[in-house]
């Protein structure tokens, strides 16, 4: 899988490196008394220079280390942090919805009964961080956390 | 300057100082939330109050806050500030050996001793200091920029090449969003959020926070474990015999740090991070650094909290901020009526001496908060790991959100989060990637607007003393640990 997963970092970084620099190419030119100085494209067109071979060694290395190396196992762990992936997306689009402490509250008592934490314990520890943040970034900071579109105040 | 001591300890400045010292550990010890950040929510609450007040709080904010990012950099790995980065490193590792006491105890030890080297340096030699600094061209900043980039590629675990790599595709990142000369939107694929580019908090608090909660939810084993496995327990006269036998590192750490920190837009970051490297480039046993040295977590932790003496220097003395913290405080200044430059010290003499004060005060008075900040966090964060993560990604989100109150924030910490738990399964380390997002836009300003200055002739770029040095140096971190052990394998033979 590290093979595998290395060859295609390495063909990603030299494609999107490709990229970069055909999208360069559109940005205009800068001129400084009457001579063409560095413009918008320069910096990203030279990091890309130097992405093009790091990326090729990524890839030729991974195919010259010849038998797929030992390393972490995708089993039930993958499951757990595509999840984690997964129900982030739908936390945030919940609290566009129903505002930070409602969202919070579901997101966080999901997860931790998913992690296999007890009921009372995820309820306290969900109770104790939605007010936690709520004093410290909504209070304190006066930091405005999100009503929602049902604009709960909290 | 004893009546200016003796003047730090009247009421109305000494309960706001003590309460912004605990604000910092507050602060600090929350990912998400930077001493940048702090500095500027404390602004407001010390508009009513007299100058020196106001920058007992600022300066109280900033060394704590600076210190007690290095608890959850130390115990989790995820910094609490970006210049807790270079304490993940031997900090983590001394914490999964179940030495993480040990660890905070010399951070905050070595935190409180470079910020007093930092203040004493900056009443002794702040104006020659300041001169130097300000005679830096872009195309020498952009160099140092550069040094900095090199020494965090080649300081990160694994191979230099791959730190090169992740150190370019951070400079990439930095690229995003509207370029400052021209006005040209690059990259953003018409989204008015990626105008401003890519922020290097939900950046930073994904590629720390949510890539260590994917690796550690992913590992069903530990998942009812604590978080931390041994902490161990503090005991300062160990630690000074410690610091005793190391004495010339915590020392070169904080002269380095300072004089990093006094050249402006180098801040406590890049100090850390270059502090780590000298060590490690001169160290007897370089294969220790990244395994738990100790070396390694005495030199970025006296390097940063003496940077922040540093950044004070051209502020104070020209006006000109050494970092985003000292550029909120010279607005402070204004706000108060104050003019800060060299009239400062005409015109406001007690004032200085206060500041002065109030800073070497600070690091005494940071080892009792700090030793209150490491049991709360230490505490907090001793939880089951499941919990402590789901926490962790909590305050990711809102740290993310909180920033500029975008959702959007929180999809780029998302997938920096993603990005990283890749990154650290294939050996691409992570903090030249983040610092060369932070330092980004500084080095490709400096290199642009330098060729501009020259009608994009290349010839100072390169032929000038001190872009010289800096290019020397650059080869050097690269090349220099190679070529030395030819010379030594030579002379051997």
């Amino acid at each position: 899988m590290k093979k595998t997963l290395r060859i295609l970092f390495g063909v990603s970084l030299v494609l999107v490196s490709l990229w970069v620099i055909r999208t360069s190419s559109t940005f205009p030119e800068a001129v400084s008394a009457g001579k063409k100085i560095p413009g918008p494209a320069f910096f990203p067109v030279l990091l890309s220079v130097v992405l093009i071979p790091c990326g090729l060694h990524q890839a030729v290395s991974a195919l010259r280390s010849g038998t797929e190396a030992a390393g972490r196992r995708w089993g039930s762990g993958t499951v757990n942090g595509a999840i984690v992936i997964l129900s982030l997306v739908v936390y945030v689009q919940l609290m566009q919805w129903m505002g930070y402490a409602l969202s919070t509250f579901l997101f966080s008592m999901y997860l931790l009964l998913r992690l296999r934490v007890g009921v009372l314990k995820a309820l306290a520890v969900t109770i104790i961080t939605v007010v936690f943040i709520l004093l410290v970034f909504g209070r304190l900071f006066q930091i405005q956390l999100p009503l929602g579109e049902l604009g709960i105040p909290w | 300057m004893f009546e200016e001591i003796l003047a730090v300890f009247r009421p109305a400045i000494l309960f706001p100082w003590l309460l912004s010292m605990a604000f910092g550990v507050l602060i600090g010890g929350t990912p998400g939330l930077t001493a940048t950040m702090g500095v500027a929510l404390i602004i407001p609450v010390t508009y009513y109050m007299e100058p020196l007040a106001g920058m007992a709080m600022i300066l109280g904010v900033s060394f704590t806050s600076i210190f007690t990012g290095d608890i959850p950099a130390t115990l989790l790995r995820i910094p609490g500030t970006p210049a807790s980065g270079a304490a993940t490193l031997d900090g983590y590792e001394l914490t999964k050996q179940g030495r993480g006491m040990e660890a905070l105890s010399l951070d905050l030890l070595c935190s409180a001793i470079g910020g007093f080297i930092g203040i004493l340096l900056l009443m002794a030699v702040a104006p020659p200091l300041a001169k130097f600094a300000l005679k830096f061209t872009n195309f020498q900043y952009f160099w140092l920029g550069i040094f900095g980039l090199s020494m965090s590629a080649v300081l990160s675990a694994g191979r230099p090449i791959n730190g090169v790599l992740s150190a370019t595709l951070g400079l990439l990142v930095s690229t995003v969003g509207m370029d400052i000369t021209t006005g040209l939107p690059r990259f953003t694929g018409g989204n008015m959020e990626l105008l401003e580019g890519i922020g290097f908090i939900p950046a930073m608090v994904g590629l720390f926070g949510l890539s260590e909660v994917l690796k550690n939810v992913g590992d069903a084993k530990l998942l009812g474990k604590s978080s931390i496995p041994e902490f161990g327990r503090i005991s300062l006269l160990r630690t000074l015999k410690i610091i005793l036998r190391n004495k010339m590192t915590v020392l070169k750490a904080s002269l380095l740090g300072t004089c990093v920190g006094a050249l402006p837009g180098a801040g406590a970051d890049i100090a850390a991070w270059v502090a780590y490297g000298m060590e490690k480039k001169t160290s007897k046993n370089p294969e220790e650094f990244g395994k738990g040295s100790i070396k390694g977590v005495i030199a970025p932790t006296s390097a940063n909290n003496a940077a922040l003496g540093g950044t004070w220097i051209p502020a104070l003395v020209f006006g000109v901020p050494g970092d985003s913290i000292t550029a909120i405080v010279l607005g402070a200044m204004l706000m108060y009526g104050l003019r800060p430059g060299p009239l400062i010290f005409q015109e406001n003499l007690e004032l200085v001496h206060g500041i002065f004060a109030v800073g070497l005060i600070s690091q005494i008075l940071l080892i009792p908060v700090g030793l209150i900040g490491i049991r709360i966090f230490g505490k907090i964060l001793r939880m089951p790991r499941n919990i402590v993560m789901v926490i962790v990604l909590i305050f990711s989100v809102i740290g993310s959100y909180a920033i500029r109150n975008s959702f959007f924030d929180i999809y780029i910490m998302a997938a920096f989060g993603v990005a990283g738990f890749f990154f650290e399964y294939l050996d691409i380390p992570l903090p030249p990637l983040i610092l060369a997002i932070i330092l980004g836009p500084m080095i490709e300003d400096n290199l642009r607007v330098g060729l501009i200055k020259t009608h994009g002739g290349f010839g100072e770029f390169i032929f000038d003393p001190i872009c010289l040095t800096l290019i020397f140096l650059i080869l050097f971190v690269f090349f220099g640990g190679p070529v030395m052990k030819f010379f030594r394998r030579n002379k051997r033979k």
